[in-house]
């Protein structure tokens, strides 16, 4: 099962817009799970993953655990659908 | 002047009121082929030796009298004690200060001498040669009395548009400024996550009321600051707007702000990430424990007195957030004259637009309890369009303030 690990913060209006967009997309796939984390309240992840200046980052993983797409800021729910489909 | 005129037509299209401005010309060019009479004009100025600005009214004024015919100047020098007493009867009828240089033309006066009073001089020698007019100074001078119907009460800024009336050109210019320069300024992004965070902890409690009470103040008291502020700013940019090096200096931040802006999109466009700016994490933390603290306070009363504290901090990181929006245009209002009670409704029309996002995004959440944010994209596209806006203004700024003065048509 693929999983996608949102990084959000409670600042950000951008994450706001994604947040619902990410959901429908997950809500459509059943192959595919969502977890979400704060920019602020998990410094170590931030670090580990390298998380960049610009927000939300969803990260997207394969079944092995392995990173296979990073998708960062505001992305339309036609164009987050497609380029899901390509992976 | 046909670069100037051309600089002035772009500008009025960038800034919507072209197609108005433009209506203006043709009226002014038909007015001019239809008037054949020509009416004298005295002209009176009171001047102290050693005054700056004497020696510039009188360098304008002998440019003057060699392209009127119908102008007719009369000097007094007020270091003699009976044009000095003429200058205070003069100062006295007007309720205006005794102040060299002092010019009367017609039922008008004028203090002193800038830019803006050469123009508004020409305007009214320009109205003169083609109308009767009262002449007060003579009546003074002949010990006449003299009546309120006198006084010349019309602006020169005044133009009769058909099916619409009269309307003042600088009045349209500049609320048209306050509209585009307010929005600008209020959809940068900077501040919009404070109301929208504080809009989403207060709809946990479902209460319409304390929804209403909580964005009501914060917007309300966004919108007092912002109004003290630019009304503070214009009490103090009055006594310096005419001053070319205080232009030149206001007309460099302006360039520097615009670039600043125009490098934002650029950079934004090249990293192709429309999102929020990791920036300042601080301080945010901050003010999300603040706004998590009114949301929870169980007395509303002080729920709002944080909010008002909440929305004061607020506006003045917005403020360095702005680039100069507001200063800028406190600045081209007092370049027009336009201070005191009379900058009043201009700045109350750009706080609106100001704040128009902000209640948007509020009206949205009272009728549907979700919060909607505006996309970042809307701030980017913003930041090209401010930044290039405020490249022009301060380029005009520097080079030919007169065209800021909206007196060009």
């Amino acid at each position: 099962m693929k999983k996608i690990i949102l990084i959000t913060a409670l600042w950000c209006p951008s994450c706001l817009i994604m947040r619902p967009r990410y959901q429908t997309i997950v809500s459509s796939h059943d192959d595919l799970t969502i977890e979400e984390f704060d920019y602020d309240e998990n410094p170590q992840l931030i670090k580990e993953k390298k998380i960049g200046s610009t927000l939300p980052v969803a990260i997207i993983y394969d079944e092995q655990g392995i990173e296979i797409s990073r998708f960062i800021g505001e992305i339309s729910l036609k164009k987050l659908a497609e380029k899901l489909e390509q992976l | 002047m046909k670069f100037k005129r051309l600089i002035a037509i772009a500008l009025s299209f960038i800034l919507g009121a072209g197609l108005v401005f433009s209506s203006y010309s043709q009226e002014a060019v038909v007015a001019h082929a239809e008037e054949v009479i020509v009416y004298d004009i005295n002209l009176y100025f009171f001047s102290t030796p050693g005054c700056g600005h004497c020696a510039k009214l009188k360098t304008y004024l002998n440019e003057k009298i060699e392209e009127m015919d119908n102008l007719h100047i009369t000097e007094f020098d007020t270091s003699i004690s009976e044009n000095m007493d003429l200058l205070q009867e003069t100062a006295s009828v007007f309720d205006a200060s005794v102040t060299a240089p002092f010019t009367v033309v017609g039922g008008k006066y004028f203090i002193g001498f800038s830019d803006s009073i050469k123009e508004q001089l020409n305007r009214v020698l320009e109205r003169y040669s083609e109308n009767e007019h009262v002449d007060i100074m003579a009546k003074i001078i002949n010990g006449i009395e003299i009546e309120e119907s006198d006084f010349d009460t019309t602006s020169d800024f005044e133009y009769d548009i058909p099916w619409i009336g009269t309307v003042d050109v600088r009045d349209i210019s500049l609320g048209l400024l306050a509209i585009v320069l307010g929005f600008l300024d209020g959809i940068n992004p900077c501040a919009m996550w404070v109301l929208l965070f504080l809009i989403t902890l207060v709809l946990g409690s479902k209460s319409k009321k304390r929804i209403w009470a909580i964005g009501g103040v914060f917007l309300l008291t966004s919108g007092i600051f912002y109004f003290l502020m630019m009304t503070a700013w214009i009490e103090t940019v009055q006594l310096l707007v005419n001053y070319a090096v205080f232009q030149y200096i206001v007309g460099a931040l302006a360039v520097v702000a615009g670039g600043f802006n125009l490098y934002s999109f650029i950079k934004a466009q090249i990293k192709k990430e429309d999102g929020c700016k990791v920036t300042n994490v601080t301080t945010k933390q901050k003010l999300i424990n603040k706004m998590k603290k009114i949301a929870t306070a169980s007395s509303l009363p002080l729920a709002l007195l944080g909010v008002v504290g909440l929305a004061i901090i607020v506006n003045i990181i917005e403020l360095a957030c702005s680039t100069g929006f507001p200063f800028m245009f406190t600045q081209i209002l007092a370049l027009n004259g336009y201070t005191g009670m009379s900058a009043i409704g201009l700045i109350i029309l750009y706080v609106f637009f100001f704040l128009i996002d902000d209640l948007i995004v509020f009206g949205i959440a009272v009728v549907t309890l979700k919060v909607s944010p505006l996309s970042s994209k809307i701030g980017k596209y913003a930041h090209l369009i401010g930044g290039l806006i405020m490249l022009l203004i301060g380029i005009l700024m520097i080079f030919a303030p007169e065209i800021l003065r909206f007196s060009f048509i």
